[in-house]
């Protein structure tokens, strides 16, 4: 991989499970968490024996309650700004390992060889500013097809985004797909690999993180609530999968078109 | 006002006590609007959503002017910050609908102000528009290509993923669990309350 990878981890010292499974693929990577947390993560660095693969980097602030945006965004100034680089990989700490869907089968990948494919794809184009890995269990390999991207959607949890891309992490909750509808409504693009996959634990299920500050305490509606305030325009609430979640309706980007470089 | 020969004409005297009479009404009215911001914002901040409503419905302020003001109360960033900002609600509600990360910046770098007007937030908020947009319009539509991956999924990784194609596909009812569970054992292969489909003989 050309592009540096973050890590943005809070209060997960006892699982770091992406940073165990990039290690797993002799990633060598950032793990981005506050200060307090700090000795606990350097202990599970020994205890995980992948303190050959990970620099921690200490953020500047620490339990400010608005979600891993700010995180986030600190990681893409420090991607830019101090490793002076075109693009970075941001993931979420609740990865547990990568797949590839191939021959309708998702099967672990033991090596980090697909991860760069990702980044040659997107720099051919100037204007796919941001690009992920699609969820695991999204892919229902075995009586479903799929194509080996989607374009314009939502990218979750494990992205690689263009550092001059004119948005930034923002709002508390639903991070992630307002970034995604602040870039697709701008015209850029983005694309969603289905390629290389991440499994992942759902949201809310792994301590730490968002999940101990304000999920445990709010549940789903005030996250959804949030989007749909803030995109209201192609967002709606919804019922589903026993949560309250939000519905959004991506087809007015479907024309974005990749511009190649 | 003086009266000669049946014109009247002004002197300083009167000139001056007209621009403070006005000074002093502009001032009032902006306390006022001020003030009607203030008490607005903390019914927003202490009531619940259900009294919000009621409080609403029974002040005596047009629809719009209520939107704009809930927009503004809305915003965490904007109350959090309105000593840096600009202290008109008419001006606070353009600011309203610009995103926070770019409200922050444009503080940060005293291109908004406690003194910005109203009419400088519209001009800054179109040049941050036009810079997003610069980052697009410089190309030449001649590259533009479609989103397919027959067309750029090319020199990539192998994806072979095309449905498989099949002889028959049925739909298949049990009356009892103890039916399900038959059926199983016929065709060797193991199901749960979830499975939907399946392949025979097993993939």
């Amino acid at each position: 991989m050309r592009y540096p990878v973050g890590v943005v981890s809070k209060g997960r010292s006892a699982s770091m499970q992406t940073s165990r499974a990039l290690a797993k693929l002799n990633v060598h990577h950032y793990v981005v968490i506050e200060e307090h947390d700090l000795d606990a993560y350097r202990e599970s660095l020994e205890t995980f024996n992948i303190r050959a693969y990970v620099t921690l980097l200490v953020l500047p602030f620490s339990n400010h309650g608005d979600g891993p945006g700010l995180a986030r965004n600190w990681f893409w100034s420090y991607a830019k700004d101090v490793l002076k680089v075109s693009r970075f990989w941001v993931m979420d700490d609740n990865i547990k390992y990568f797949m590839k869907y191939q021959n309708r089968k998702k099967t672990k990948v033991s090596d980090s060889h697909l991860f760069p494919s990702c980044e040659d794809f997107v720099d051919r184009y100037k204007n796919i500013v941001m690009a992920g890995l699609q969820y695991s269990f999204f892919i229902a390999a075995s009586t479903s097809t799929y194509r080996p991207y989607s374009a314009n959607t939502r990218i979750y949890s494990c992205a690689l985004i263009d550092v001059n891309c004119p948005f930034k992490f923002r709002g508390r909750y639903n991070e992630d797909t307002i970034i995604s509808l602040d870039i697709l409504k701008a015209g850029l693009c983005t694309v969603q690999f289905n390629h290389l996959l991440q499994y992942k634990a759902r949201t809310q299920t792994v301590k730490g993180g968002n999940s101990a500050e304000f999920y445990d305490h709010e549940g789903t509606y005030l996250k959804s609530k949030m989007l749909v305030d803030t995109h209201n325009d192609v967002s709606r609430l919804a019922y589903k999968f026993q949560r309250i979640h939000h519905h959004v309706d991506y087809r007015p980007f479907k024309n974005n078109q990749f511009i190649l470089k | 006002m003086d009266f000669i020969e049946g014109k009247n004409y002004s002197t300083e005297l009167t000139r001056d006590k007209f621009i403070r009479d006005m000074n002093s009404a502009i001032g009032e009215t902006r306390r006022a609007a001020g003030r009607l911001f203030d008490v607005f914002r903390n019914a927003y901040q202490s009531l619940s959503p259900y009294h919000f409503e009621q409080f609403l419905d029974a002040i005596d302020l047009e629809k719009s002017t209520i939107n704009k003001l809930k927009k503004i109360c809305s915003s965490d960033y904007i109350c959090s910050n309105l000593e840096v900002l600009p202290s008109s609600w008419g001006t606070l509600y353009v600011i309203a609908g610009m995103d926070e990360i770019t409200v922050q910046e444009l503080v940060d770098r005293n291109r908004l102000t406690n003194k910005t007007t109203r009419t400088e937030v519209f001009d800054i908020r179109d040049k941050v528009v036009q810079e997003t947009t610069e980052y697009i319009s410089n190309d030449t539509y001649e590259n533009l290509v479609d989103n397919s991956p027959d067309t750029h999924w090319t020199d990539m990784p192998e994806f072979s993923n095309d449905e498989e194609v099949c002889h028959k596909e049925l739909v298949m009812r049990f009356k009892t669990e103890k039916d399900y569970q038959e059926f199983q054992q016929l065709i060797q292969q193991s199901l749960s309350d979830k499975t939907k489909s399946i392949w025979f003989p097993n993939k």
